[in-house]
């Protein structure tokens, strides 16, 4: 049976949509394992921060090592099982994780944060856009998490500010629980 | 490689397999239940078009036990490759004004 011009043209949209959807979704299952870590790390961090505030910089300096090495283990793990797939995908998750912590200690050093409640802030809302842009070419999950991260490090400056890495702890490492989990059940 | 019309990809949801497998490397499979999210179809509906890729030799389903829950996991062969990759650029050249019609 012959295919007209407008069903071929159909097919072909389909087409186009359907390895955009495969390929958003696989990008939400390959970043959810590492969203879940960072969670992890900023639930302790910033939970460190408010208990024990004379160690937080230490804190920090490890969790930060502990990260990035977690980045390049799950990204070195996700290809395990699809051999010639994504050659170097650890290093390039580790060299992402790496990236942002430079350029937040590159921030911190031009701009000076006046106290703890700033240093713990930045990272946040560094993250929070970063999720919306990825959001906005890679699928609604990241932007939605992004914007509600966003919020929340805003609420907690404005509402919370003396037991901001309280809050931190307990809603920004739980969103990024949370997202993770909604990431790797998409 | 020439454009080459194929019924049996066509149909619509078999189309969107096909599609959403090419999008993996080779040797990659994909997740029965990831697949069915992909292409939105029931479990019924995604089964019978599956296996009719199958019968034709376009895919494979490899079943086995992860944690003793099975797991079902599709994979595009490499003829199942050509003939969609075929059956694109038939629909392409419709577009163009090159066949089909």
């Amino acid at each position: 049976m012959p295919i007209s011009t407008e069903e071929a043209a159909e097919a072909l949209k389909n087409i186009a949509l359907v390895q955009r959807r495969a390929s958003i979704l696989r990008g939400y299952e390959r970043g959810a394992p590492h969203v879940i870590l960072w969670g992890l790390i900023w639930v302790v961090g910033y939970g460190l921060s408010d208990v024990v505030p004379s160690i937080a910089g230490p804190t920090w300096l490890v969790l930060n090592v502990v990260g990035v090495a977690g980045s390049f283990l799950l990204g070195r793990a996700a290809v395990v099982s699809v051999p010639m797939a994504g050659e170097g995908y650890g290093r390039r998750f580790a060299a992402l994780s790496a990236t942002m912590l430079a350029f937040i200690l590159a921030t911190y050093y031009v701009m000076k944060p006046r106290d703890a409640v700033q240093f713990g802030a930045f990272p946040a809302l560094l993250v929070a856009t970063i999720y919306t842009v990825l959001g906005i070419w890679r699928g609604a999950r990241w932007a939605a998490s992004g914007v509600v991260l966003g919020v929340c490090t805003v609420a907690g400056l404005a509402l919370f500010k003396e037991h901001f890495m309280l809050w931190m702890a307990a809603v920004g490492g739980t969103t990024l629980l949370v997202t993770g989990l909604w990431l790797r059940r998409a | 490689m020439p454009g080459e019309a194929n019924d049996l990809i066509h149909q619509p949801l078999r189309l969107k397999i096909m599609a959403a497998l090419n999008g993996l490397v080779a040797r990659e499979s994909m997740d029965f239940t990831r697949l069915r999210s992909v292409v939105e179809a029931t479990d019924g509906n995604l089964g019978a078009h599956l296996s009719k890729l199958e019968d034709v030799g376009y895919i494979t389903i490899e079943k086995d036990f992860i944690d003793k829950k099975p797991r079902t996991r599709v994979a595009l062969t490499r003829e199942g490759r050509k003939a969609l990759v075929a059956h694109v650029t038939y629909l392409r050249d419709i577009l163009d004004g090159v066949g089909g019609q």
